[in-house]
């Protein structure tokens, strides 16, 4: 009996016992693992996909996907860069972040009162959106440094360091872990967005206004990818049509999986995300730390995510 | 009424051969000073199919049919072409037998880890994604050349003279092409593995409960999208001659498309072979399309039209607007 417990105990933790494993062996094996600059780096690396997993966190737990997220990233952060010499930065963020969240609620609009599928009607999206992105830059990238003073305010959201040391994407990356967080575990949205993705049927009978409750999860996973394509594009101050957020959906999705939350949706696990991203930075920093070569890095982190993803599957009904 | 209720059907069912035979008939009078409408150019959409992964479309509708997915489709197109070109300078038919094998033993890796390991098809074809990426790279360090006699196979004429305007013949990849779609087809219609596999897509639990192997079934499935993507590979590899290591990047992603504008569902159970086909041609020919227009219009609006295209065939082919009534009145 005891010994059940104990089992069940870390199957419900293996994924945080496997990252503190990561660690564990990266600080005695890794010269120079536990430094300001290593953490700081990470933190700077993981702000896109940290973005855009809160949102894959709620729509997965709602039984869909959007796998267009990195083009959505795209987007954002060329209209961002287009409008930003004419308008201003703020009302050019203010612009890109308003035209992903109506490409998000036009999903949730699809996936919630037509009942179309998510797969499709994201694909759909996906190839559209990095269509629209390029057609915006011409195929070219956009330098911020050629956009006078707004290129190097937008710059600095990148690459500014609170007090010199800490990066600033910890304050977007915490704000954004806290919202979705509350919004699943304290309030009646989260609720609904799990019901809904438990069943969709009895839950709309249940009275819940389903086709409201796609629209919003469809639109914060848009509006965090806009996030995502803005920060990104800040960080390397460039904004680049074609591959500004190119696999970025199959990443979130990744780490989404990792963290515990089942792709046929009904539970949403925040942190368990969180600790996904993690372990896959984790073996990145690994495999650059060692002076593992690219394409072995690549396989190992193929097997990583297999096996996180294996250890924590749910038990057979 | 019944009446009406027919024609909506029709236009149901069939919109994705009416979509293509309007594409047709828009292009070739807009581009009949090219000659859109000669044989030549209609072989020509048909090498493209077979060259650039539209066998890909072909083996992804197996894996949706059973609602599943392959994101690997594109790394695995790469990785036999290279395979080929390391092995097949010795003896250049071993080296298609081996092209061939990876795509076999990478679709049984991600059937293996589907449903016996019980991880999402989503996360077992995106890790098997990285990781053949990642094995490209380690077993190539550059773009292989392919010589010999696999490139007097794959370029060789057939029908010489048979057909008015093309007295040198037509590429033997065309032919080949046709057959493997009737295979596919002659597959899910007439064969018991096609009626697991509908049945699978549809309920998987239904199926295993009518004594279905759903497992074998689901490995099946993805053992033949393996092998569709690593010939589709081969025929590309050979052809031009080269294997070039970043070949088949984001195919996958088109290949989706081409089955979601063919009307195959995916979420499992629902759709046909014919129905990717025609959406094979639909894409090819927007991508020949392309080449007539003038310079100024990039190819980016390409994908714009691409997306749009998806979006359009997905509202036009469920009865999605339907349901809307349909639920309005029981409310």
């Amino acid at each position: 009996m005891v010994k059940q417990s104990y089992a069940l105990i870390a199957k419900k933790y293996s994924t945080l016992i496997l990252l503190f494993i990561l660690v564990l062996l990266n600080t005695l094996f890794t010269p120079n693992f536990f430094q300001m600059s290593n953490l700081n780096n990470s933190i700077t690396q993981i702000c896109p996909i940290v973005f855009c997993g809160m949102g894959m966190t709620l729509v997965i737990s709602t039984g869909g996907i959007d796998i267009s997220v990195g083009s959505i990233m795209a987007l954002a952060g060329v209209l961002t860069a287009k409008l930003m010499p004419q308008t201003g930065l703020f009302p050019a963020l203010v612009v890109s972040v308003l035209v992903a969240v109506l490409v998000g609620a036009f999903t949730g609009i699809m996936v919630g009162r037509l009942r179309l599928q998510p797969m499709v009607i994201t694909l759909g999206l996906m190839l559209g959106i990095r269509g629209v992105a390029q057609v915006l830059c011409d195929g070219r990238d956009i330098y911020f440094d050629k956009l006078g003073e707004t290129g190097k305010q937008l710059g600095l959201w990148g690459t500014y360091k609170i007090g010199g040391v800490v990066p600033i994407q910890v304050i977007p990356i915490v704000l954004s872990i806290a919202i979705v967080w509350i919004i699943v575990e304290k309030t009646v949205l989260g609720r609904q967005i799990q019901a809904v993705g438990d069943n969709l049927k009895s839950s709309a009978l249940a009275g819940i206004n389903t086709g409201r409750t796609m629209m919003i999860v469809y639109g914060m996973s848009a509006f965090f990818a806009a996030f995502a394509g803005i920060f990104q594009a800040a960080k390397v101050s460039v904004a680049a049509g074609s591959s500004l957020g190119q696999l970025a959906e199959l990443d979130a999705i990744a780490a989404v999986v990792i963290g515990g939350t089942p792709m046929s949706g009904g539970k949403a696990h925040v942190f368990g995300t969180v600790i996904g991203i993690l372990i896959m930075q984790m073996i990145t920093l690994t495999c650059i730390m060692n002076n593992i070569p690219e394409q072995y890095a690549q396989v190992f982190k193929a097997i990583m995510i297999v096996f996180a993803v294996f250890i924590q599957r749910e038990k057979l009904k | 009424m019944q009446v009406m209720k027919k024609i909506n059907t029709f236009f149901y069912s069939k919109s994705t051969i009416l979509a293509f035979l309007l594409l047709i008939i828009a292009a070739s009078i807009v581009f009949r000073e090219e000659g859109f409408l000669s044989s030549a150019n209609i072989f020509n959409v048909l090498l493209k199919i077979s060259k650039n992964g539209g066998y890909i479309a072909l083996g992804m509708t197996f894996v949706i049919l059973c609602a599943e997915i392959d994101l690997s489709a594109g790394a695995v197109f790469a990785l036999s072409g290279v395979v080929m070109g390391i092995i097949g300078q010795s003896n250049p038919y071993l080296g298609m037998a081996a092209g061939l094998l990876v795509g076999i033993a990478s679709g049984a890796m991600i059937g293996f880890m589907v449903t016996k390991m019980r991880i999402s098809s989503w996360i077992a074809s995106l890790a098997t994604m990285f990781a053949l990426r990642g094995l490209i790279l380690i077993i190539a360090k550059k773009s292989l050349v392919i010589d010999g006699d696999i490139l007097t196979f794959a370029n060789a004429k057939v029908l010489k003279g048979a057909i008015p305007g093309m007295k040198s013949g037509i590429s033997i990849l065309i032919p080949l092409l046709f057959i493997v779609i009737f295979i596919c087809m002659y597959i899910s219609r007439y064969t018991k593995y096609g009626m697991n596999l509908y049945a699978v897509g549809g309920n998987c639990e239904a199926a295993r409960m009518m004594g279905i192997d759903v497992d074998k079934t689901k490995i099946m499935a993805f053992i033949c999208s393996g092998f569709l993507a690593s010939f589709s590979g081969i025929l590309l590899a050979s052809s031009s001659g080269s294997a070039t290591l970043s070949a088949g990047n984001t195919y996958e992603t088109y290949a989706i498309a081409m089955c979601a504008i063919g009307g195959v569902k995916l979420s499992g159970g629902e759709g046909k072979f014919s129905g990717t086909f025609f959406g094979m041609l639909i894409y090819f020919i927007i991508n020949t399309i392309f080449t007539y227009l003038p310079t100024n219009i990039t190819v980016h609006w390409q994908s714009i039209i691409m997306g749009i295209l998806v979006l359009v065939s997905v509202g036009v082919q469920t009865d999605a607007f339907q349901n809307i009534k349909l639920r309005k009145k029981m409310e």
